[in-house]
């Protein structure tokens, strides 16, 4: 399995590099604002929140905008992959009936639109932080790993979703729900501190809980990721990519009678 | 004797029967098979054309999609020396808002070609096509016909070594059909292999060596083609009637 997918990815990464530019290119073609999108789009996203809690609910304290973004932008990254993932591969029907292409390709597609996007948000991100007098550490730089980290969770949860998705359409509906409630499960809204002490311990068994707590560790407060929670993490992750690639593995000449 | 570069023994390939409620067919425990193709048993020859026929229906697509690649029979084996053949498919992958140029990189990626290849034949490529400015346009300013004729252009000008031929001669107005006709003609040339699937007999008389008639999932019928033919247009004028 190893070799097939080193194989694979020999012979696709030039394929994986043009399908992913022009999914991106694709998305903005015919909009005005083009490709300015990838910046107003999160903009626009965290304005609505902020409006709604820091100005309606006049909630959040002082430094709530910067809390928001910190928690909404990497959040927001997750729930799209997931979202997106899910018809990674049953979206491909014609592609798939003509051409033999490995499924894993599309999932990388959907993944690197989704980060490309993300990493745009990130230096809006920054560049917000720091003219909202937050003072970057070296501590920051921790952002990188913290990527690959959430990068290796990311990828076998799209994979398993793709999967499911072929065979089970009401996958995607779902998914839109679990995306939403993982906002409202995830501290990106409140803090940990607000949270009852009891409940506490259980939202750390959500992963993005602990990817976010971490993100805001190295950009608000100094500090250092939660390693321990996200070797773990890692470890689970590994565990599941294996899984997703047998799986995908195993169906890869199933999904072109079913699609 | 030329040598064999397709072989296939003894196939069959089995879709799951589609249901109308999904959890049943989840939790039952027979799986309701549908059979659509049964025991077939035929090479082809390197440097051969090969027809294969059949009525709507009969297996032909899942015949082109088992050679391709793109599925594996539950039962018998199938073997191809060197790559697969791939199906000169009418622009599977085509992203409607990106130039004709785009398009053929994007094309010719998913049919499995080095980028380095496609470089060198872009010019040739677009030529094929005539499609002159059209080319740095988005694909879904195009007619139907235009993007058919952008499609065969970047297959066949990519020089694959097995064509797969899905009665792709319907394309472009008949100026352009003559043109592709030729072009397969040259490869024919060529000694590459061919592999015509079609339903009608017209175009397989007048280029294949060897026809395999397929009905309902089973061989029917595999020889020359003279003899094959006249059976199977025998067949269907009875099955007209």
């Amino acid at each position: 399995m190893l070799k097939k997918i080193i194989n694979d990815w020999r012979n696709n990464k030039d394929l994986l590099y043009h399908l992913t530019v022009s999914e991106l290119k694709s998305n903005t073609a015919r909009t005005y604002l083009g490709t300015l999108w990838w910046i107003v789009d999160p903009i626009l996203y965290m304005a609505i929140y902020y409006f709604l809690v820091g100005v309606i609910l006049d909630r959040g304290g002082d430094d709530y905008a910067v809390y928001l973004f910190t928690g909404l932008i990497p959040l927001k990254w997750a729930t799209a992959c997931m979202v997106d993932a899910t018809t990674a591969i049953s979206s491909k029907a014609r592609i798939l009936q003509q051409v033999y292409v490995p499924k894993l390709t599309f999932i990388l597609v959907r993944l690197g639109v989704n980060t490309f996007k993300f990493l745009v948000s990130s230096i809006i991100m920054i560049l917000f932080l720091y003219f909202s007098g937050v003072e970057l550490t070296v501590n920051a730089l921790n952002f990188f790993i913290l990527i690959v980290f959430n990068l290796l969770l990311l990828l076998p949860i799209m994979i398993i979703m793709a999967h499911i998705g072929v065979y089970m359409k009401d996958i995607k509906n779902m998914m839109q729900y679990i995306s939403r409630t993982l906002l409202y499960l995830s501290p990106v809204l409140f803090r940990m501190e607000d949270v009852p002490e009891r409940l506490r311990e259980l939202l750390y068994l959500n992963p993005f809980t602990n990817f976010l707590v971490s993100y805001r560790n190295i950009f608000l407060y100094k500090g250092q990721p939660l390693w321990d929670n996200l070797f773990i993490i890692l470890a689970i992750s590994l565990v599941l990519l294996f899984i997703g690639l047998r799986i995908l593995n195993k169906y890869d000449k199933q999904y072109a009678k079913v699609i | 004797m030329k040598k064999d570069i397709i072989e296939l023994n003894n196939i069959w390939v089995s879709y799951p029967e589609h249901s109308d409620n999904p959890i049943k067919q989840l939790i039952s425990k027979d799986k309701k098979q549908f059979w659509a193709l049964k025991g077939l048993d035929f090479t082809v020859k390197k440097g051969e054309v090969l027809g294969i026929i059949g009525r709507n229906g009969s297996g032909k697509s899942t015949l082109l999609k088992l050679m391709s690649g793109l599925i594996e029979p539950d039962k018998g084996d199938y073997h191809v020396e060197g790559k697969r053949p791939m199906l000169l498919s009418l622009g599977a992958g085509f992203q409607p808002e990106l130039s004709g140029i785009e398009n053929i990189y994007l094309n010719a990626l998913l049919l499995g070609n080095r980028k380095k290849k496609i470089d060198d034949n872009l010019e040739s490529i677009i030529e094929f096509s005539e499609l002159d400015d059209f080319i740095y346009k988005p694909v879904r300013t195009y007619s139907s016909g235009m993007k058919a004729r952008l499609a065969f252009s970047t297959a066949i000008m990519l020089d694959p070594e097995i064509l797969l031929i899905d009665e792709v001669l319907g394309v472009g107005d008949s100026a352009f059909q003559k043109k592709c006709k030729d072009a397969i003609l040259e490869k024919i040339q060529q000694d590459r292999t061919v592999i015509l699937v079609t339903h009608s007999s017209g175009l397989v008389k007048q280029i294949c060596d060897r026809v395999v008639w397929i009905h309902r999932g089973e061989q029917k019928a595999v020889g020359d083609t003279k003899e094959i033919v006249e059976q199977y247009d025998e067949f269907m004028k009875a099955k007209r009637k």
